[in-house]
């Protein structure tokens, strides 16, 4: 093979230039490479989404029991977002629940886990001792987060034998229920009990949650921004200094907006896998052996959408297609939110 | 012997068949076993030693049967091996044995995949003969033919446990009890007593706070559902006392809900009772060093005329296939109830024999002299286990319903009395979904 | 620091020593936070069940129980050792079917032009926002029908199709929207006058792709590599969906052998996990730089 080098000096010469592009651009050729990708993704992805809107026009058990239209599209609009409770007094419902519980931890790790990694990405950037070696050391967890490691965070936030109570206790602060607690962390530090727990914020649980995604997900954020940061120019930085800007003046009103793009990817890739969190709520919350309480506990506070999708596909009689009406739902959320995010992205990122 | 050398060399094709595409592609399995054996996919969700000594059992049988090749396969645990099952269901490949649990058994049965054993049970040939059929626990054999299913039997455990009341001898001769309470309403003060006489002791810790709270109503002789077998029954009364009395025990700090291992809290010395299967034996012999431990019938209800605890444990059934394939299933699950299956599975489990004639059997009467508690556990708890009531709800009353209702009011947003009417409201509505 | 300071004294040494200093501080305590639950496993590792479920919690384990290892490792039929063949052999095949087949798609939509190339390119990125839990049965009705494998007949039935397999645990992951994003993100970044100058030479889009594209784009292909493998490391519930055979098995899937009914051996449950990580770790080791230079020559920065 020719070095790259070779070939592009030559490319300045090319008389035929225009020709050739025209080749490149000529039908159906292009289709040819996309092929192999395509089937996989049309019998794999696309089928069963297919499949899944079908399902959710039936009465489903383990199979098919009942044609019932957009039956499950209704129970799901009405009583789960809002319903009546046994005294008759209207509470809102476990879908909209789930929804609030996604969103609370959504709006809650997304964000940490990207400013964390700005900061850190930052710092490294800036020039550290040992940078490579911290690097290393930040991005293990991303390697390495499975259900093995969501052990060791379950066994270090028991409420009973767990080594941060003891850290707590240490330092004077009292032992806590952790993935226990429903009680919303707002609440727990600053009392509010006039606020109503759906509007005060994730519970304890969740937080515990929330600190394992964080901690699972920065060390992927820190290597995009690093990358991100490579292409800005010393210079910049210098001429900042000269000015007189400081170093937090010089992160927050020159590097910050200079990485946008990087952060605009980041918050949609980070906001779809986000809404789809599944396996550390499953692996935390989830209490195995005979009739136990099923992901999602306590009292649904860590019931997140794709958990409520997975009780009731699973655990629930009859309820299959509502879970995959539930699930179109998700689809669709994500979807608009999505467009969104690029509508009002591409408006604000500050492009290089 | 054979098992291990054909697994060898399994290893070894397997290893070589990423070399080639096309032998990598058709790698499948031995599903088509050699010869003119029939395969026999004998499903559970055992793990660890339990998971071995299946594998000892399907090699027995499959000396005795050589038409057969039976593979026991560990799918994972319930949650993982229930979402195998509905795959299969779908996407076909059931199967010839499973094992599941009695709210799945209730499940499978109402999507008619699995099939009737009662045509099975008493064909002359296939068949017990009637004094097998004597020798079973009645409320064992019987766990699953049952009215829901139009009288007909859908499964039947090889072995099965129960809950059973555990405590720390110590801790209760320090309080100044020779034996622990033996009715609910006893037991408050017993454990106030216990606390009292054990500082930094807690009393009492639960990690499943719905499940507790339906097997005490059992044991106060009230199960969940009412006799039509549809109607929920947290509106009787003794489902108010119950949790009020929990209600009192959790704001005195003698009762608390807990993630932790029981077993391993229990042995550590932290808490003084627990209620727990009764073949949490074993872990209790290899974990609890510093003090004695005994194990028996749960309390009970003041005016309880039967003595009542509830069942645990999975029982065997045979999905819907093709006719040699169901009756390669009947004879594997008929055959694991068999005295040479239960030598070997007892003494492996600790779980209690659905049968009654097998102290006889050399393997298992060591076993019982061994372990004078597991003794006593199946002479006072066994016949006395039975299974809450058969439900398509059963999973949410237990798992959703009711531990929120009961957080609710132990935090203190509902009364005792509220949080009955609410675990009443909401598990009819429940059974009505489920129906 | 101020205005003022910087007149005073040279522009560059204060602001060049203080940050750094404070920053090392910072991330080195940010370092051990992260690193801590490896420890707390490591040490848990060699502990007895007394000791990981006492309170306050036992921080050094009384001794080296190396044999912990050795029943981590001895407790899966077959020993872990056939569970790490298995995910081997899937991860890497998979992992290099998937960079063959997201590297296609994302020529194409990155140098190739073509009719509806824009809706295609929407169509894969909407992928990404399939619910998974919807996909499960699906897909393992499609693996169990496929055609003319496992006895299947032509129609998809009569056999098990692909189930019990390694193509089962392979082929449905093989393509990721979120990989062919990274790969085209990356083959955008080479400049056009490349592909001129190869067509003089006569090359067509296929060598080009093959003998220009793929060298240029090293890092990014490892990096997707690594990203992709580590994907199949991990995977727990699509392999316990597709096989029935412990000789099929991957290692995630071998934990189920140190769960007692009741009570876990703690220690040897993290002896277990820290075996099945450690390989995933030393690779990325010894990938690392590789990996960081292909998200930067990704193009993320924007």
């Amino acid at each position: 093979m020719e070095s790259p080098q070779r070939i592009k000096s030559r490319a300045r010469l090319s008389p035929e230039r225009l020709v050739k592009e025209s080749q490149r651009t000529s039908g159906w050729g292009g289709m040819l490479y996309i092929i192999p990708a395509f089937i996989i993704l049309i019998v794999f992805e696309v089928w069963p989404l297919l499949f899944g809107a079908w399902i959710s026009l039936w009465k489903w058990n383990i199979g098919p029991i009942e044609f019932i239209g957009l039956q499950n599209y209704k129970t799901m609009f009405g009583d789960g977002f809002v319903t009546r409770d046994f005294k008759g007094d209207l509470v809102i419902g476990e879908v909209l629940n789930s929804l609030l519980v996604t969103v609370n931890y959504v709006i809650i790790a997304v964000p940490s886990s990207i400013l964390i990694g700005f900061v850190i990405a930052y710092m490294l950037f800036r020039g550290s001792r040992g940078e490579g070696v911290l690097r290393t050391m930040y991005f293990l967890p991303y390697i390495t987060a499975s259900v093995a490691v969501t052990m060791v965070f379950a066994w270090m936030f028991d409420a009973h034998v767990g080594v941060v109570n003891a850290l707590l206790e240490s330092i004077g602060i009292s032992p806590q229920k952790w993935l226990l607690e429903p009680t919303p962390a707002l609440k727990l530090l600053f009392g509010l009990s006039w606020l109503p727990d759906w509007a005060a914020g994730p519970s304890q649980a969740l937080v515990v949650i929330i600190i394992y995604s964080v901690w699972a997900s920065t060390g992927f954020n820190i290597v995009i921004y690093l990358s991100g940061l490579s292409g800005i120019s010393k210079e910049v930085l210098e001429a900042a200094k000269l000015d007189g800007a400081g170093e937090w003046q010089v992160m927050t009103t020159i590097i910050w907006p200079l990485i946008s793009p990087t952060t605009f990817f980041l918050l949609i890739t980070s906001t779809i896998a986000a809404f789809q969190v599944f396996s550390p709520v499953f692996a935390l919350t989830r209490k195995s052996g005979t009739g136990a309480a099923s992901a999602g506990a306590p009292l649904d506070t860590t019931l997140t959408i794709t958990v409520f999708i997975y009780r009731y596909f699973y655990e629930r009689s009859n309820a299959v297609g509502y879970a995959a009406a539930v699930s179109m739902l998700l689809f669709g959320i994500l979807l608009v939110l999505t467009l969104v995010q690029f509508k009002v992205g591409s408006r604000r990122v500050h492009y290089q | 012997m054979n098992l291990k050398t054909s697994r060898r060399t399994l290893a070894k094709s397997a290893a070589f068949g990423v070399l080639s595409t096309t032998s990598f592609l058709k790698y499948a399995p031995a599903i088509m076993a050699q010869d003119s054996q029939l395969a026999v996919d004998y499903w559970h969700r055992y793990g660890g030693s339990r998971a071995e000594t299946l594998n000892v059992l399907a090699e027995m049988f499959n000396e005795i049967h050589p038409e057969y090749k039976v593979s026991a396969i560990s799918q994972g645990d319930i949650a993982e091996s229930n979402q195998k099952l509905r795959a299969a269901a779908a996407g076909g490949g059931l199967p010839a044995a499973i094992s599941a649990d009695d709210y799945d058994i209730t499940e499978y049965t109402a999507a008619g995949i699995l099939t009737d054993l009662d045509p099975f049970v008493h064909d002359p040939e296939l068949g017990f003969t009637d004094e097998e059929i004597a020798a079973f626990l009645p409320s064992q054999f019987d766990r699953h033919k049952l009215a829901i299913y139009g009288d007909r039997r859908m499964a039947f455990p090889q072995a099965f446990s129960a809950m059973s009341f555990w405590w720390n001898e110590d801790a209760i001769k320090a309080a100044g009890f020779d034996k622990p309470a033996e009715t609910w309403t006893e037991f408050p003060d017993f454990l106030r007593k216990i606390v009292e006489a054990n500082p930094g002791m807690t009393a009492w810790m639960e990690e499943d706070p719905g499940a507790r709270f339906m097997s005490i109503m059992k044991t106060y002789g009230v199960e969940w559902l009412k006799d039509d077998g549809v109607t929920p029954n947290f509106d009787a009364p003794e489902a108010l006392e119950i949790l009020t009395w929990w209600k009192e025990l959790y704001d005195e700090g003698l009762l608390q809900f807990t993630q932790s291992n029981k077993i391993e809290v229990f042995a550590a010395g932290q808490t003084a009772i627990m209620l727990h299967s009764s073949s949490a034996g074993p872990a209790l012999a290899e974990q609890v060093k510093d003090f004695t431990y005994n194990g028996g019938l749960p309390p009970q209800g003041e005016n309880t005329d039967t003595l009542r605890t509830e069942t645990y444990g999975s029982l065997n059934a045979v999905p819907t296939n093709d006719e040699a394939l169901t009756k390669a299933g009947w004879e594997w699950v008929k055959w694991l109830v068999s005295p040479e299956a239960f030598a070997v599975w007892i003494p492996a489990s600790n779980y209690f024999p659905s049968r009654t004639d097998l102290l006889e059997i050399p393997e298992i009467a060591a076993f019982y002299d061994a372990d004078p508690v597991a003794l006593k556990l199946l002479q006072e708890v066994a016949p006395a286990a039975t299974i809450l009531s058969p439900s398509a709800a059963l999973t949410e009353v237990r798992g959703t319903i009711v531990p929120t209702a009961i957080e609710e009011v132990m935090m203190g947003k509902y009364s005792p009395e509220e949080g009955v009417m609410k675990m009443q409201a909401e598990s009819i509505a429940a059974v009505e979904r489920a129906g | 620091m101020s205005a003022e300071q910087i007149r005073v004294s040279t522009p560059e040494v204060p602001s060049k020593l203080k940050l750094p200093q404070i920053s090392t501080v910072l991330l080195v305590l940010g370092a051990c936070v992260v690193v801590f639950p490896f420890v707390w496993m490591i040490l848990g590792s060699f502990k007895t069940m007394q000791e990981s479920s006492s309170y306050p919690p036992q921080v050094f384990p009384s001794q080296l129980r190396w044999e912990n290892y050795q029943s981590a490792w001895q407790a899966p039929p077959n020993t872990l050792g056939r569970y790490f063949i298995n995910t081997i052999i899937v991860a890497i095949t998979g992992t290099v079917g998937q960079l063959v087949v997201c590297s296609l798609a994302a020529y194409a939509f990155a140098q190739l032009k073509f009719r509806g190339k824009d809706a295609l390119f929407a169509l894969v990125l909407g992928t990404m926002m399939i619910p998974g839990e919807i996909t499960l049965i699906p897909n393992f009705m499609t693996i169990r029908h496929f055609p003319l494998m496992g006895g299947n007949d032509i129609f998809g039935s009569g056999g098990i199709g692909l189930y019990d397999s390694y193509a089962a645990q392979i082929i449905p992951g093989m393509v990721g929207a979120f990989n062919i994003f990274l790969l085209r993100q990356s083959f955008m970044q080479i400049p056009k006058d490349f592909w001129e100058a190869a067509q003089i030479d006569g090359s067509n889009s296929f060598r080009y792709l093959w003998e220009v594209v793929i060298p240029m784009s090293k890092p990014i292909m490892i990096t997707v590599f690594l990203l992709g493998l580590v994907g199949r490391w991990n995977a727990l519930l699509w392999p316990l969906i597709v096989t029935r055979d412990e000789t099929l098995r991957p290692v995630q899937l071998a934990m189920i052998w140190y769960q007692g009914e009741f009570s876990t051996d703690q220690g040897v449950v993290m002896a277990a996990s820290l075996l099945v990580t450690i390989p995933i770790v030393i690779l990325f080791l010894i990938m690392q730089r590789h990996f960081i230079e292909g998200i930067v020559g990704s193009g993320l920065k924007g």
